[in-house]
């Protein structure tokens, strides 16, 4: 029997299973990054930089972003808008000569998110094959001593023109690392839960920091398009790389839950897999339930929002209300 | 079945089909015990349209 689609007791169980797992972590984590917090996500006015703008772009990191290559096209059209990657991305945009105005990072992992920045310890680091076998950047899969001496020097080079949305819940060492490359850091805490209770972890967090508090929608991508829209308040913002699933050649052991998918599901865990049909692309592309939680999340938070997002991942299961579908080429033409 | 199969004998046990219970099917496993260890990168709730909280103060803003 194949799961087809999650409860939204289902969903509500990951939405639990996340705050356990990040929020406690996250807040001890900003007790340490309190000596670096001195501008938050609210000081980006329009003479900061590319502050306000009509039109942003969120290049996210799933594979389409690798299948599609869309640095060239958006660098061809001189497109004027927002550029604004995620932590994972950045190291495809700089190889690719686009330099994001932003990059925002949130995961709390406290060795895996500073690969992105290009980690100046990784000689240090105790093995981790978690970055031979992801997808959300493939260059670092094989030759990784080298790849990350390479991504240290690139971001080394542009970390000046680049600000960091930065959360109070990550490592200690992204803000270090950032400093280093001479980026700017603006700070946020994600909005964690209620924050009408007193105890809450969003509470805790901004009377630690005094930085606003952002939703995320339980993952970085989702985090950049909700920046994109409530503090640039953009009102045209495209996603690449935004495909929360896998292709369907993708084999199950390169998906990013397939270890822990395998412990919980032993020989069935092929069925644990949710098939969705793109009437878009005419293809079924399968997710597993994380991503499907961040799926249906964002496609809550995008029928709340008032912009228009144009998802031009080319690939991927994000399509519904709230969300146009189309190439990246189409949102080129119309707001370059 | 026992429409049409009828012993002419009594069981000295009384026999009850199996239902799959001990089975439980993916959708039970998944709900049971499966999330924990599949949740995301970040928490967050969303409330109220408020996509950025500003804290005390009670300025709310999207």
């Amino acid at each position: 029997m194949r799961v087809k689609r999650l409860t939204k007791t289902q969903l509500d169980i990951i939405a639990r299973q996340t705050l356990e797992k990040t929020a406690e972590a996250g807040l001890q984590n900003a007790r340490k990054n309190l000596p670096y917090i001195k501008k938050t996500i609210l000081d980006l006015t329009p003479e900061a930089g590319p502050g306000v703008t009509d039109a942003a772009i969120i290049v996210s990191a799933g594979p389409s972003l690798h299948r599609k290559q869309p640095a060239q096209s958006i660098l061809d059209s001189k497109f004027k808008g927002t550029i604004v990657a995620v932590d994972g991305s950045l190291g495809y945009c700089l190889r690719n000569g686009l330099v994001p105005d932003y990059v925002v990072t949130v995961d709390p992992h406290a060795t895996r998110i500073i690969r992105w920045f290009g980690d100046t310890k990784l000689a240090h680091r105790e093995a981790d094959d978690y970055f031979q076998r992801q997808d959300l950047d493939p260059a670092l899969n094989r030759e990784e001593a080298a790849r990350n001496q390479e991504l240290i020097e690139l971001v080394n080079r542009h970390g000046r023109s680049i600000k960091v949305i930065i959360s109070t819940s990550v490592s200690e060492e992204i803000a270090l690392r950032c400093l280093e490359a001479g980026m700017e850091l603006y700070w946020w805490n994600p909005l964690y839960d209620d924050y009408d209770k007193p105890k809450s972890y969003s509470q805790q967090a901004y009377k630690l920091t005094k930085a606003p508090c952002m939703v995320t929608g339980g993952n970085c991508g989702t985090s950049a398009w909700v920046f994109a829209h409530a503090i640039l308040h953009s009102k045209q913002t495209a996603l690449l790389g935004m495909d929360l699933s896998y292709p369907p050649s993708t084999a199950i052991e390169n998906t990013q839950y397939y270890k822990e998918m395998l412990e919980l599901f032993g020989d069935q865990v092929e069925e644990a897999f949710i098939r969705i049909y793109n009437p878009y692309l005419k293809e079924t592309w399968f997710t597993d339930p994380t991503y499907y939680w961040y799926r249906q999340s964002l496609l809550e938070l995008a029928k709340q929002a008032d912009c228009d997002t144009y998802n031009c991942t080319e690939g991927g299961i994000l399509f519904g209300k709230g969300i146009k579908f189309i190439p990246l080429k189409d949102f080129l033409n119309k707001f370059s | 079945m026992p429409k049409y199969l009828k012993g002419n004998y009594r069981l000295p046990k009384k026999v009850t089909t199996k239902d799959n219970k001990s089975q439980p099917t993916i959708e039970q496993k998944f709900e049971q015990e499966s999330l924990r260890k599949l949740g995301g990168s970040i928490a967050f709730v969303m409330k109220s349209k408020t996509f950025v909280w500003k804290g005390d103060e009670g300025e709310k803003t999207d």
